[in-house]
């Protein structure tokens, strides 16, 4: 159905804007509400979920009339779930096992092909990256960044 | 949660040496956790620190967690080994915590063993819009009582000492008067010189500028006896109202609770001569500190009436604890 | 003339060997620190404080405020290179910098960016030293009312931001304002869209989010793309702007100057205000407002000048009333404290030698900045000739180390991730992130000032209307709504309108 329509990214979008409007809309009544005149803790993003909402529903109804076909355009989501991994990969190790560690896992998984066609290039890199955020950052700023897991 | 596993192994291992570790503390560099960023308990901690340093030959590092008005730096030093390696420079503002938040993940006075006081705070002074019909604390009282009137006071946000000193006075002399939190100093300062909110209660480092250039005036004294640097500014007593008593600005150091008593011993020897030093007196009376370098003991009765005192202002402010 | 003595005294004492090796340091140092993500002026000041006691206090503080500077001169640096903000006055860099340098003008790009610093800088340091005690006093006059309406007119002015579907804009502008009210609200102390979380309690980090709406999710789409990877070539002759840039850069340079030192002596808001209004107002004022978003110099010259002579007005409230203008000012008042010095009204009396040996060294530390930044351009240029397989490993984990170091806790590297997620969607889907950022850093500042407003006015809402400057910037937000409205009704009769042809061409 959404690739029939010629703005499924409106679609897309407006679908979200109303799904975020009305969960914050919803989650605000947790706190105060209160007026316009005496706003309370959850004034402003109630009335902020209302707007996203009409927006969400404004996005659609463009999407649905749209004239000139709009299609998503494809792309390769490889990369995106390799840097996502790694990244969290990167924050589940950095305090546990250190930073030589935690880089040497998300340049690999950033690099995931190349470590199978040029393993030394990706070593080189890892090297060349992590000599220099450990002098830069643990030597000369101090931080208080583990290298390794036992400090 | 592998964190956690690898940190209470670890401290059960060193928790099987500690009889051999107290003579040969510290072996290691020495981090002082400070649960705020710059400035601050972080200023103190690393003047303390560098001092320390230079005395002992000795590392020790300070280290900033901040976050959740300094809850997560006490949670990590609370659930930290307490082998006298991981401590916590914190504020006065931690004797508040239990009447301002329900959930705490440790016990202010329980999870801690405290170490010495560092610092005390200085005094504040009631501070009033100088184009306010006032001219002292009684006027300032009759006039805020005005049904015709509506005075508004500014704080640096909901809790601080300066919106506790203030609901404490107003309760006290049942004075009706409108809360207005700011998020720094700085700008409940502005607000006050710029006619805003008409009356603030600030810190003597940060008063005494607004009071030499006459932005503000200031009505009282918050101390039981005058300041010798502004003898014509009377104290809240002589000028109409109970002080509040309130001892918002201190500044300490504690371990976790299960420390050995020889390091804190050693703690407490070394930071009463590092205090003592001359340098550091006066790096620390020019902040506008009151350099103490007490006891465990000591600091233990200070955190104590401290979390009476602000649960009692708190009370006071009306503070829902969350 | 008293001033000029003053000044001559003040480059005197700026000039002596100790006093220019110190502001040397400083600039170098703070050129470090803008470039490094998650290194911020603040832990830098709290690294160099020890060092501090032991010289003396003019020495103190040339050094530090070396660092403050320098790291606002640098900050565009990263955003035009890599679309990596390291400060929220860097997102708007980002948005006619980074286009820039992937047309291969990153060279003209930094020069703009370094000279409209110079520029600002200079003028920043004048007005100090000139209309201090003038400009405090002038700046009492924002009140609540005042910073809520500001506030407003610079939120409507970021629907021009984007040239993408109008309504995208907004939505993600309202996903920012409503972002933005995640944390303790200073009004009542609730915690708001924590779910329980201290790590949330003061609200969604700034660098994880830039870092992941900007740093990684570029990364992912350049990567992801099916289109082969064009090498950015950068030919000599760019690494100096042409005539015609630095005609097209010199006005708004000018303009940017005068929007950011006016709003730097406000002490409610941050740099950011400053340099995001200059780059609104650019695109509103300009022939061709298409052009913004895609490579505009003047989007980075405006900016950047508002953003360094905000840096330097910053310093008019810690000056002349003794008040830090935040953070990064109450270290500095703390350094001088320590020496026995009160900052204040009485500085400029009491401490001549260390008040116009600040401004004479804030000068000379311009001129060196400039002096480092203009042949620093040749190294970065060279930097972004290497292969793009070597550079996003580096921005990766740099940009990892450095959402982790602002608070040291692997939650903000966590929240980076996720933003990416999203932000990678919601590009996809035509939502371009710009406005979130603005929104969510802009939105806590306008309800903040709005509620106190209306507290202190006892719930009466005419006071937007009766104070002059509040009904002033409201006027002009409802102009700037119509102006914004009408084309669109206009255009819309029309078949195959410009503004669908430019949405279409948008399309990557």
């Amino acid at each position: 159905m959404l690739l029939r329509v010629n703005g499924p990214k409106d679609l897309l979008a407006g679908l979200i804007f109303i799904v975020f409007g009305l969960a914050t809309f919803w989650k605000s009544h947790d706190y105060e509400v209160g007026s316009a005149l005496e706003m309370g803790p959850g004034y402003f993003p109630a009335a902020m979920g209302v707007v996203l909402t009409i927006l969400g529903i404004a996005a659609i109804a463009r999407g649905l009339t749209l004239k000139v076909a709009d299609p998503i355009t494809p792309h390769k989501l490889e990369p995106l779930l390799l840097i996502f991994g790694g990244i969290i990969a990167f924050s589940l190790l950095i305090e546990t096992t250190g930073l030589l560690i935690a880089a040497a896992v998300l340049i690999a998984m950033a690099c995931y092909r190349r470590l199978r066609s040029n393993p030394l290039e990706v070593l080189a890199i890892y090297v060349g990256l992590t000599g220099f955020s450990a002098f830069l950052f643990v030597y000369l700023f101090e931080m208080q960044l583990p290298l390794f897991w036992w400090r | 949660m592998l964190k956690a596993i690898i940190t209470t192994s670890f401290a059960s291992l060193l928790a099987l040496g500690n009889a051999s570790l107290a003579q040969d503390y510290p072996s290691r560099p020495v981090h002082f956790v400070v649960g705020f960023g710059a400035g601050g308990p972080d200023t103190t901690a690393r003047i303390l620190a560098a001092q320390l340093a230079t005395q002992t030959g000795k590392r020790f590092v300070v280290e900033n967690k901040p976050g959740s008005s300094g809850i997560i730096g006490a949670e990590f030093v609370a659930k930290a080994a307490p082998d006298g390696y991981t401590l916590l420079v914190t504020t006065a503002s931690l004797a508040s915590l239990p009447s301002l938040q329900t959930k705490l993940p440790f016990d202010v006075q329980k999870s801690f063993k405290p170490i010495s006081q560092i610092v005390a705070s200085e005094a504040s002074f009631l501070l009033v819009y100088p184009q306010l019909p006032v001219k002292n604390l009684v006027e300032l009282m009759a006039y805020a009582k005005d049904p015709k009137n509506r005075v508004l006071y500014g704080s640096t946000g909901i809790g601080t000492g300066s919106h506790l000193r203030m609901a404490l006075f107003a309760k006290a002399n049942n004075v009706p008067m409108q809360h207005v939190p700011f998020k720094s100093p700085g700008e409940a300062a502005v607000s006050l010189i710029g006619g805003e909110t008409h009356t603030l209660f600030m810190t003597t480092t940060q008063a005494l500028p607004l009071i030499k250039s006459g932005k503000a005036r200031a009505v009282a004294y918050d101390y039981p006896t005058r300041a010798d640097f502004m003898p014509d500014i009377l104290t809240m007593k002589e000028a109409g109202s109970a002080p509040t008593d309130l001892d918002s600005g201190w500044h300490g150091m504690m371990g976790p609770a299960a420390m050995p008593e020889p390091v804190v011993k050693w703690l407490e020897t070394e930071i009463r001569k590092a205090i003592a030093t001359p340098e550091v007196r006066e790096r620390l009376t020019n902040l506008g500190l009151i350099p103490v370098g007490g006891t465990g003991e000591e600091f233990g009765t200070v955190l104590a009436a401290a979390v009476k005192g602000m649960g009692d202002a708190a009370r006071a402010a009306g503070i829902q604890p969350r | 003339m008293g001033v000029f003595d003053n000044i001559l005294h003040g480059f005197a004492v700026a000039l002596t060997p100790t006093n220019l090796m110190f502001c040397w340091i400083g600039a170098l140092l703070g050129t470090v620190v803008g470039v490094l993500p998650g290194i911020n002026v603040l832990t830098t000041f709290a690294i160099l404080l020890p060092l501090t006691f032991k010289i003396d206090p003019t020495a103190a503080i040339v050094m530090l405020s070396g660092v403050y500077y320098g790291a606002h001169h640098s900050l565009s640096t990263t955003s035009i290179m890599l679309n990596m903000p390291g400060e929220p006055s860097g997102v708007v860099i980002c948005f006619d910098g980074y286009p820039m340098a992937r047309q291969g003008r990153a060279g003209a790009a930094l020069a703009t960016a370094a000279l409209s610093s110079f520029f600002a800088g200079c003028v920043g340091i004048v007005i100090i030293a000139f209309f201090a005690p003038a400009l405090a006093d002038a700046s009492l006059w924002f009140q609540a009312p005042e910073y809520t309406a500001v506030c407003i007119l610079a939120l409507i002015g970021a629907s021009v931001v984007t040239s993408k579907s109008k309504i995208n804009t907004l939505g993600m502008a309202v996903i920012g304002l409503i972002l933005g009210t995640v944390g303790t609200d200073i009004h009542t102390g609730v915690a708001r869209f924590t779910f329980g979380t201290l790590e949330l309690d003061e609200g969604f980090d700034f660098v994880s989010f830039a870092a992941g709406l900007f740093a990684f999710v570029e990364i992912a789409f350049r990567l992801g793309s099916y289109d082969a990877q064009v090498q950015i070539k950068t030919k000599l002759r760019d690494l100096i702007p042409r005539w015609p840039d630095i005609k097209a850069a010199a006005m708004p340079t000018v303009r940017g100057t005068a929007l950011g030192a006016a709003l730097g002596v406000l002490p409610g808001t941050g740099p950011f205000v400053a340099s995001y209004s200059a780059y609104a107002l650019e695109s509103r004022i300009a022939k061709d407002p298409s052009r913004f978003g895609k490579g505009a110099i003047e989007g980075v010259a405006a900016p950047e000048a508002a953003n360094n002579a905000s840096a330097f007005t910053h310093y008019i409230p810690m000056l002349t009333l003794g008040i830090p203008a935040g953070a990064v000012f109450s270290m500095l008042m703390g350094a001088l404290m320590m020496h026995g010095i009160q900052p204040g009204p009485e500085i400029m009396t009491k401490h001549p030698d260390l008040f116009w040996g600040l401004i004479a060294s804030m000068w000379l530390g311009n001129l060196m900045l400039l002096v480092l930044n203009l042949p620093l351009i040749g190294v970065w240029i060279k930097l972004l000739e290497t292969p793009y397989r070597f550079i996003y490993p580096a921005i990766l984990l740099l940009t990892c180390i450095g959402c982790y170091a602002v608070h040291f806790r692997v939650f903000d590297i966590q929240v980076a991730a996720f933003v990416l997620l999203v932000g990678y969607v919601l590009e996809k889907l035509d939502c371009a992130p710009g406005p979130v950022i603005i929104a969510m850093i802009l939105g806590p500042i306008l309800e903040e000032n709005m509620r106190r407003a209306m507290l202190i006015s006892g719930g009466d809402a005419t006071v937007f209307l009766r104070r002059p400057i509040s009904a002033f910037f409201l006027l002009l937000s409802v102009a700037l709504i119509v102006t914004y409205v009408v084309p669109t009704f206009r255009r819309s009769k029309k078949k195959p309108g410009p503004e669908s042809l430019v949405e279409a061409g948008h399309a990557e």
